[in-house]
């Protein structure tokens, strides 16, 4: 009963970094189908915003100089962030609770490069935010979204996925630091602040004062610009385009560095 | 490679509190070894720091030959752990846990499908394995937490408190899995528990652990003994007794006992029960009832700490 073992260097990929990665994010979506109830609750508040937002602010696109004059045009992409962001949330969400049951330790002496815990969950959180994003894009269809520029719609998709992935990176880099699930509720915050301290609500052109200036620099806008452009008068254009991918690369890159030097010396 | 598991002046403090405090063990290959102790005593926080899961504050250790701090990816392939709160998802079934853990170490296919089928059967679980693990006993999560520790086939297994909370029939089958394990495969386990009778049945040394110290370490037979000789106590007619004393006293120190007994210190133990009987015999007193009481760990633990953990382990929850 002995293993054979590679002493020479640190022989990590022998376990397999994405079949683990693949097992983490299996367990987690196994989870979710037996708890149909976390998809439900990600489910309603874009589907549920997406509805109020057309029905209400239909006003907001006579505003002068509004991009589109379908309101649920422009709500939809923010709309699908809202729920890529809380879906991506979720990674850190279930980690928390595996801390909180011990399971976390069961993953983490693995003898793997425990980067494949990080990188399933990020995934099985981004499986959610798929399934939500494909609902929610359906009811803003009925609603009666269409796209302008198709070339756009792509556009929109990789600024999903890299939203999910964002929320999944943040809550892990708080969770892996912090490791107690009393830290969770404060997940949505910093959420909350970056997706209205942005043109998410109105062009940031009718924005004044401290809100404009935040808006400028949060990358959301661009991500938004990037996005919105399926669906605005203009269409696409390189120029909405550039900064956009510029926050998702930059973003998702210190993120995502932040994350894996949380759990790289998460030994306590 | 003589001891899978070396621990070295081992220390871990948690802001001002010194958790374990210069903890040394040499735990032998094929051994079971048995880390004794009340709650509190540091026993988790060392099963922790041998299997990477958390830092240490100062010391040193290896397992399997391999540095715990600076090697720790290769420890984790080469030991197998339960840990105190079996860290299993009530939501999965067993076997889904079993594949998660299988791919986890890097056994994959139709290998680890056939290695969890034959774990399910060593633990008894077959019947049980496409249930969800939250409709399990107690017993049973131990049993499945056993399996997952054992996917990989490790060298070193840790058991931290297998039994506590088992009833006594749970607890047997826990003791005869560890044992049978031992056997066949030669596996080291290190398990900690707080029950003097599983320190006692299980394993072959011991250490007693008690703030953070190890307070008493070797075989439990040997470490009884050296708290005194066991206590042999004879029914014999009251009007022999002064006669019986008299021959007794060769064979140790006279101790108190009810009026229709005599009682002696037994120097040497056991082996010399005969020896007395013949004695006794030979001057024709008659012995109508007989008990000899050795020492047990809790007098070794009494000894070594000044209080007791009889009772206290039954009520403790850890
Ligand atoms: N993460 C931690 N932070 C602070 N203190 C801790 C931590 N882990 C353990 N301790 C403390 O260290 C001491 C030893 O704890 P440990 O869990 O090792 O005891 P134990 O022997 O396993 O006890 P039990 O039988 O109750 O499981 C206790 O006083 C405990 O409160
Ligand atoms: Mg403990």
């Amino acid at each position: 009963m002995t293993v054979t073992i590679d002493t020479s260097g640190r022989g990590d990929a022998a376990f397999g970094f994405w079949s683990s990665a693949r097992i983490v994010m299996w367990r987690g979506w196994v989870k979710t189908q037996r708890m149909p109830s976390i998809v439900v609750q990600s489910l309603f508040f874009p589907t549920f915003f997406l509805i109020v937002y057309s029905g209400l602010y239909d006003a907001v696109t006579d505003l002068p100089g509004f991009p589109t004059d379908d309101v649920t045009n422009w709500f939809l992409p923010f709309m699908l962030f809202q729920g890529a962001a809380f879906g991506g949330l979720g990674a850190g969400f279930g980690t928390a609770v595996d801390i909180d049951s011990g399971f976390f330790d069961r993953l983490l002496l693995m003898p793997g490069n425990r980067s494949a815990i990080m990188v399933g969950s990020v995934g099985y959180a981004l499986l959610r935010s798929l399934f939500v994003a494909v609902v929610v894009a359906g009811v803003g269809v009925a609603l009666g979204a269409s796209p302008t520029d198709w070339a756009g719609v792509p556009l929109l998709a990789l600024a999903v996925v890299a939203i999910s992935i964002m929320g999944s990176l943040y809550s892990l880099a708080l969770i892996y630091r912090v490791k107690d699930q009393r830290v969770a509720p404060l997940f949505p915050i910093g959420i909350f602040v970056l997706l209205f301290v942005s043109s998410a609500q109105v062009p940031l052109s009718v924005t004044t004062g401290w809100l404009n200036a935040a808006g400028r620099i949060n990358p959301v806008t661009n991500l938004l610009r990037l996005g919105r452009q399926a669906f605005l008068d203009t269409g696409v254009t390189w120029e909405d385009t550039w900064g956009g991918l510029v926050a998702i690369v930059v973003c998702t890159a210190l993120l995502g560095w932040w994350a894996e030097r949380g759990l790289r010396h998460y030994n306590p | 490679m003589d001891h899978p598991i070396v621990a070295e002046g081992l220390v871990r403090r948690f802001g001002d509190l010194v958790a374990v405090d210069g903890v040394d063990l040499h735990v032998a290959r094929g051994e079971i070894f048995g880390f004794l102790g009340p709650n509190g005593a540091g026993k988790s926080t060392t099963v922790r720091m041998l299997t990477t899961l958390l830092s240490l504050s100062a010391g040193s250790a290896t397992v399997a030959g391999y540095d715990v701090e600076r090697e720790p990816h290769i420890v984790r392939r080469v030991i197998g752990v339960a840990l105190q709160e079996a860290a299993i998802d009530p939501i999965m079934t067993g076997r889904e846990l079993l594949k998660l853990q299988s791919v986890l170490h890097g056994i994959k296919g139709r290998v680890a499908s056939d290695r969890g089928d034959e774990l399910l059967e060593r633990v008894g679980l077959t019947a049980a394995a496409d249930r969800r693990v939250g409709t399990y006993s107690g017993g049973m999560k131990r049993r499945l937490d056993l399996a997952l520790s054992l996917v990989h086939e490790p060298e070193v297994l840790f058991l931290d408190e297998p039994t506590t909370g088992l009833d006594p029939t749970s607890r047997q089958a826990l003791w005869e899995e560890v044992r049978r394990l031992n056997d066949e495969f030669g596996t080291t386990v290190l398990l900690t528990t707080q029950y003097l009778e599983e320190a006692d049945q299980l394993a072959g040394r011991i250490a007693i652990i008690d703030g953070g110290v190890i307070v008493r370490e070797g075989e439990p037979d040997q470490l009884k003994s050296e708290v005194g000789s066991p206590t042999l106590r004879l029914d014999i007619d009251p009007s022999r007794h002064d006669e019986a004393r008299a021959i007794l006293s060769q064979y140790g120190e006279s101790r108190p006992a009810r009026s229709e007994r005599v009682a002696i210190g037994l120097e040497g133990g056991a082996a010399r029960v005969a020896e007395v009987v013949r004695s006794l015999d030979e001057t024709s007193i008659e012995v109508t009832h007989m008990e000899l009481d050795a020492p047990s760990l809790d007098d070794v633990f009494a000894e070594a700490t000044g209080r007791r953990l009889e009772g206290a382990a039954e009520t403790g929850a850890g």
